[in-house]
């Protein structure tokens, strides 16, 4: 199975855990990442504010560059995710911004005549890959481990085939089958919030707040994420939330892909649990 | 009367031109549906951060049919849109009010000056620069625009960041296609008739 990857800009910088993660443990199930030579920023809700022609051509000329090479996407940043997708729905319908897009696409070179495939990773995993062929590889099952599955919005929202919108599954599945115990965890779609930690702090943080607290109350050790934004919001400003609400949350804030490779034998150094803030050694020291 | 009807926030109709605003937004996705609103309130119900808004996403949407263009584009309601998308799946109108908030922010974006705008805007900028994001390179800009002092408590975080290896000083080496990105911002204005 190969894919054309497109890791999005946080994957380069604030998620390169997640990027060096993803992709080797998706090799270990036989999906190759194949990331989308010279791709741009996808713009992310900062483009949508700011000029909607521009929010969907800009992410169509990667949408143009994986057509190009013949393969469906593969996408790991729910806000890429989102963003992808608005684009490649308008490049469906029969609308004045389809023929605006294509005649933009058109100035530089680029075509794109009709919407491609795009997956985030999770639904690769758990809908192409399967449960069974991930149980096949673990050689350590993080058995005891209690992990809240927090998916953050936007790789359930607005609406796509693979995820319910508001009570979504596969991650939970996917650390079951990883031999995690998943705790309950209704505000598994709640929102964290994203870029607004630049613009909206203060209530950014009394929200993640919250979604720390459940993760506490239902006796997580740790949380997964699928998300970059959520996974900088709920760990680089765990710290700040403590100081904030006169808590004590010492929650790690891991990717789902990190301790997929961790159960499969991979390297726990290339997972790259040290890059974040609040330490998981502990918690992963048992399996090691 | 004047005077209850004011505690109870019913909204007065300042203008006769409603549709005015309906037929801007009506240019925008999703638009189109505002006139479907019902005011069931199941958008504010499921909003996060409804609680901190200066008008409600409900009553917003009344605001926009009453055709009051300036309070809505004043309000900080679509600053606060976090694009979630809860209100989006659960309107029982098929109204995407996130997208409805995109419109609105599009269209303050042309005139309000806020640390909002002035954040959008320098991502743009900074896309338009690179062809991708460059956290750090957004951030001091983004401080110089609206706080130079921010820079200061942005620090520690943003040391911390570089010290996991998730954040670099170093300027990034904009994408091979960086010019193409160029000309779909000059090509995308054109086609919106160079605004």
């Amino acid at each position: 199975m190969k894919y054309a990857f497109f890791p999005g800009c946080s994957l380069h910088s604030t998620a390169r855990e997640y990027y060096d993660s993803v992709v080797a443990s998706m090799a270990v199930l036989g999906v190759e990442l194949e990331e989308i030579d010279d791709w741009n920023c996808c713009g992310a809700t900062a483009l949508s504010s700011a000029d909607t022609l521009l929010s969907y051509a800009l992410p169509a000329r990667n949408l143009a560059l994986a057509a190009e090479r013949g393969l469906p996407m593969a996408v790991a940043c729910n806000s890429c995710f989102v963003t992808l997708n608005r684009a490649n729905a308008v490049v469906g319908q029969d609308s004045p911004w389809r023929a605006k897009v294509k005649d933009a696409l058109k100035a530089i070179g680029r075509t794109l005549d009709k919407p491609i495939e795009i997956r985030h990773t999770l639904h690769i995993l758990h809908e192409k890959v399967g449960l069974d062929a991930v149980r096949r590889k673990v050689t350590r099952p993080l058995e005891g481990l209690k992990v809240a599955p927090y998916y953050g919005c936007q790789i359930a929202r607005p609406r796509n085939e693979w995820s319910d919108p508001e009570f979504p599954t596969e991650m939970d599945e996917v650390l079951s089958a990883i031999g995690a115990e998943v705790v309950r965890y209704d505000r598994k779609t709640k929102c964290c919030g994203g870029a607004l930690m630049t613009t909206k702090e203060d209530v950014v943080l009394e929200i993640n707040e919250q979604l720390l607290r459940e993760a506490s109350v239902r006796g997580a050790d740790l949380i997964a994420v699928c998300c970059p934004m959520c996974q900088m919001n709920l760990d680089a400003y765990q710290g700040k939330i403590n100081a904030r609400f006169g808590t004590d949350y010492a929650i790690p804030i891991v990717y789902y892909s990190q301790l997929l490779g961790f159960a499969m034998g991979l390297d726990e150094a290339k997972m790259g649990f040290s890059r974040g803030f609040v330490p998981a050694a502990k918690y992963l020291r048992k399996y090691a | 009367m004047e005077q209850q009807a004011k505690e109870v926030g019913v909204i007065r109709q300042d203008t006769l031109d409603a549709a005015a605003f309906l037929d801007e937004l009506a240019q925008y996705p999703s638009g189109d549906k505002i006139k479907n609103c019902m005011q069931c309130g199941v958008c504010t119900a499921s909003c996060p951060l409804s609680f901190k808004m200066s008008e409600t996403p409900r009553k917003i949407m009344e605001m926009i049919k009453a055709g009051l263009r300036d309070q809505v584009l004043s309000s900080d309601t679509m600053w606060y849109c976090a694009s979630c998308y809860a209100c989006t799946v659960r309107c029982p109108q098929g109204i995407s009010l996130a997208e409805v908030m995109y419109a609105l922010r599009t269209i303050a974006m042309k005139t309000a000056r806020n640390l909002s705008t002035s954040f959008y805007q320098t991502f743009s900028d900074t896309v338009r620069r690179y062809g991708r994001m460059h956290e750090s390179d957004l951030m001091i800009r983004f401080a110089l625009r609206t706080n130079p002092l921010s820079l200061l408590r942005m620090g520690p975080l943003g040391l911390r960041m570089m010290m996991k290896g998730k954040l670099s000083l170093v300027p990034p080496s904009a994408i091979r296609g960086a010019k193409e990105i160029a000309k779909l911002y000059d090509k995308v204005a054109e086609l919106e008739g160079g605004s």
